[in-house]
């Protein structure tokens, strides 16, 4: 039980993982405070409301933040809420051409330039997201498409961090920290993240300028639920439920097996 | 004077500071900070001129690094390098981290060009090409071999996940006896470690980024937790004007713990100075 | 002239002006000090994207010469890259929206780079399985800690015991804040003096300068 061949360990995980999407067990998903804060401040939100939408996760995290992005964009668009688009990932194309096909409404009931917007990638990391912060305008002349910034309405409402009324950043790494320091900080904007499970604990170190934190698959679980439509991140539950489990009972195992081995020598 | 005075004049200052000193409300406390640092680092850089440089302690992953690049040597096999993806640009937190990393490869850079070792330098991050090209040729030049520099065991890859894989297939294929992962690591940390496991290489890992300690201690021999490696490219060069550097950032520490500790007391007693102070 | 700015007086009278300007902006509310700290955000943005194209330069560099040396088990994998980053290139500066182009990215590029991120999964169990022994008292508590904290992630664990996501939410939220942020402030002020070290031209090892 000590040593086990990693090949092993890595057969017994895949099949562990892979059952639940054959049979589902579908546990119920208890909601956590920090995924209905998100909730509410969206909920808070309305036609009149501008929302940033920024992408700082590249498309190898979709299977973590995926559910929440569809969620929460599903959200925004039944509280009608203005959005803009832009990200720091040079495949955020992708993640945007994903989230457009997962939320129809966003071509069908929203008139791009108006009521949402796609200003594209962004290099340059913290030093991009402080010049932001204090001139969207002098950052983007033009969006992703080309359109110059004076076409296009909705960006001409926002000159800076002061005009945006909740920046959600999809996050897998300190993106949320550089919209913490330049915009909540520096400017007031509320910022609420969507990450990955590693971010749980960003909650604690910045309580007061954070709205809130979607952790991982769980919080778009819990986010798909509060929204009434469920979606894949209620369907992965499942796999987390029973890794998790295999886990902790694969290093009681191996624990077990390494005392009994030292009580031999 | 009363708690009631304190607060007024606490409060005074909050809200005039920046009319006063032009300092921007809110980095009052973070402006004297720095101010303190340059003034310690002053008096550390002073006191090691005079022959009284402030001792540390020993660093046992920077001291591993001799041995491991012995190891390669005695394998005949390359030492692989890797900064992390620190988010594939200078310009971010990240950034500092990876000049710390690429001040650590200077001196491993110099060791492997001293026993004849390749080096192989896998790396997403752009904007640091020139940086580290300058630094090995630099490290190359210094030990009289200039021409076994080979720019070319610089390898990018545009991306987190390609730099990933580009490291799994160069362990694979290459097989390096060292595995050096130093700098703003993400998720590679664990991916890297394990399989650099897998081949039994030696392994060093070192960043300041808290969510991946965890994974470089569990998959690293040895470890560099958090400032350690801002700290190694100045320990390594053994110069007591630099190490001191290293000191004086102990005694900011120090300070800003006593200070954290009497203001939990303050705090806790009703007076709120150390707390009002904070926030100017 | 290329050796005339790579002379180590310049890079660090750059360094030390920049960096001090910088400072200089966050600290103190002066108009033209914001408005040239903001212009340098830009070239430091324009770097960033100019930096991208060296990339891909150096990439190729590499690339071209296992082609040229017909390096064994490699040479075909560089020869493939490099033909399909070419061909690439060409249709997406030809019509991004082509079925080819499109299809590729979103079944060949994204498949690719979930795999690589979920191969962390595989590889957090096997270096846990490995690292995670109860050697010692503190590395019970580890483990321990470890555990409640995945049996508050997954709703599994509340189906179990209800105590589990009260106990895993205490280490998360009151348990382990303590040694985080201890982690975090020490880095903060070591990096503090790290920059200070740069500025003052004393850390020279990241451009090459150390002797």
């Amino acid at each position: 039980m000590a040593e086990v061949d990693r090949r092993v360990l890595y057969w017994v995980m895949f099949i562990a993982l892979a059952i639940p999407f054959i049979n589902p067990l579908g546990l119920p998903v208890p909601i956590t405070e920090m995924t209905k804060a998100v909730y509410d401040k969206v909920e808070s939100l309305g036609p009149k409301n501008i929302a940033l939408f920024s992408i700082a996760g590249g498309v190898s995290a979709w299977p973590e933040i995926a559910p929440s992005m569809v969620a929460v964009m599903r959200h925004l668009v039944k509280r009608e809420v203005k959005i803009v688009v832009w990200g720091f990932f040079t495949d955020q194309d992708i993640t945007v051409d994903m989230i457009t096909s997962n939320v129809p409404e966003l071509s069908t009931k929203y008139k791009y330039g108006e009521d949402w917007v796609y200003m594209g990638y962004l290099a340059g990391g913290e030093t991009a997201v402080a010049a932001l912060a204090s001139d969207v305008h002098s950052v983007f002349k033009a969006d992703k498409y080309g359109t110059p910034t004076e076409k296009l309405p909705l960006i001409q409402r926002v000159k800076s961090a002061k005009d945006v009324d909740l920046v959600l950043t999809v996050d897998t790494g300190s993106y949320i920290t550089y919209y913490i320091r330049h915009w909540n900080v520096g400017k007031g904007t509320p910022v609420a993240e969507i990450g990955i499970a590693m971010q749980a604990d960003q909650v604690v170190f910045y309580p007061a300028n954070l709205v809130g934190l979607l952790i991982g698959v769980r919080g778009g679980a819990e986010y798909e639920k509060m929204i009434g439509r469920l979606g894949g991140g209620t369907i992965t539950m499942d796999a987390i439920n029973i890794s998790h489990l295999l886990f902790i009972i694969v290093i009681a195992l191996a624990n077990i097996g390494y005392v009994m081995t030292r009580r031999k020598k | 004077m009363t708690k009631a005075t304190y607060s007024v004049a606490a409060d005074f200052l909050a809200e005039n500071l920046e009319e006063i000193l032009l300092i921007t409300t809110g980095r009052g406390f973070s402006f004297v900070v720095l101010v303190l640092s340059f003034i310690f680092f002053y008096i550390a850089i002073q006191l090691a001129k005079k022959g009284k440089a402030p001792k540390i302690r020993r660093m046992v992953a920077m001291d591993a690094i001799d041995e491991a690049v012995g190891r390669a040597t005695e394998e005949g096999k390359p030492v692989h390098y890797s900064p992390g993806y620190a988010y594939m640009t200078l310009s971010s937190e990240q950034g500092p981290q990876t000049l710390a990393s690429i001040g650590i490869l200077s001196y491993v850079a110099g060791l492997c060009a001293r026993f004849d070792v390749p080096i192989i330098y896998n790396t997403c991050i752009a904007d640091s090409l020139p940086l580290v090209e300058e630094t090995l040729r630099t490290a190359y030049r210094n030990e009289g071999k200039p021409e076994a520099f080979d720019p070319k065991c610089i390898r990018y890859q545009p991306g987190q996940s390609e730099y990933v894989s580009a490291v799994l297939g160069t362990f694979q294929r290459e097989r390096p006896a060292v595995n050096m992962m130093i700098g703003g690591l993400y998720y590679e940390a664990v991916v890297i470690g394990e399989a650099a496991n897998v081949i039994g290489a030696t392994q060093i890992g070192g960043s300041a980024n808290i969510h991946q300690m965890p994974f470089i201690i569990a998959t690293c021999d040895y470890a560099m937790i958090g400032e350690e490696i801002f700290a190694g490219s100045a320990y390594v060069t053994k110069d007591p004007l630099v190490t001191s550097g290293i000191a004086s950032g102990d005694w900011m520490k120090m300070l800003l713990i006593a200070i954290t500790v009497l203001g939990a007391m303050l705090e806790l007693s009703g007076v709120n100075v150390i707390s009002q102070l904070l926030k100017w | 002239m290329s050796s005339i700015l790579r002379r180590r007086e310049i890079i660090l009278f750059l360094t030390g002006i920049v960096g001090g300007l910088m400072i200089f902006e966050y600290f103190f509310a002066v108009k033209e000090a914001a408005a040239v700290s903001s212009t340098i955000q830009k070239w430091a943005i324009i770097i960033s994207t100019f930096a991208l194209g060296l990339g891909i330069i150096t990439a190729f560099r590499v690339h071209l010469s296992h082609v040229k040396k017909r390096t064994k088990g490699q040479w075909f994998f560089s020869a493939w890259l490099m033909g399909f980053f070419v061909l690439l290139t060409v249709i997406g500066l030809w019509n991004t929206k082509f079925v080819v182009y499109d299809w590729t990215f979103k079944n060949v590029y994204v498949a690719l780079s979930t795999t690589l991120y979920a191969i962390t999964g595989f590889y957090i169990f096997s270096a846990a399985y490995r690292a995670f022994r109860v050697r010692n008292i503190e590395a019970a508590i580890l483990i321990v800690s470890g555990a409640l904290i995945l049996l508050r992630n997954a709703p599994i664990g509340e189906a179990i015991w209800k105590g589990f996501p009260i106990l895993g939410e205490w280490v998360l939220m009151k348990g382990q804040v303590g040694g985080m942020r201890t982690l975090t402030f020490v880095a903060a002020v070591g990096l503090v003096a790290f920059g200070i070290r740069t500025l003052l031209g004393m850390e020279r090892g990241y451009y090459g300068g150390g002797e």
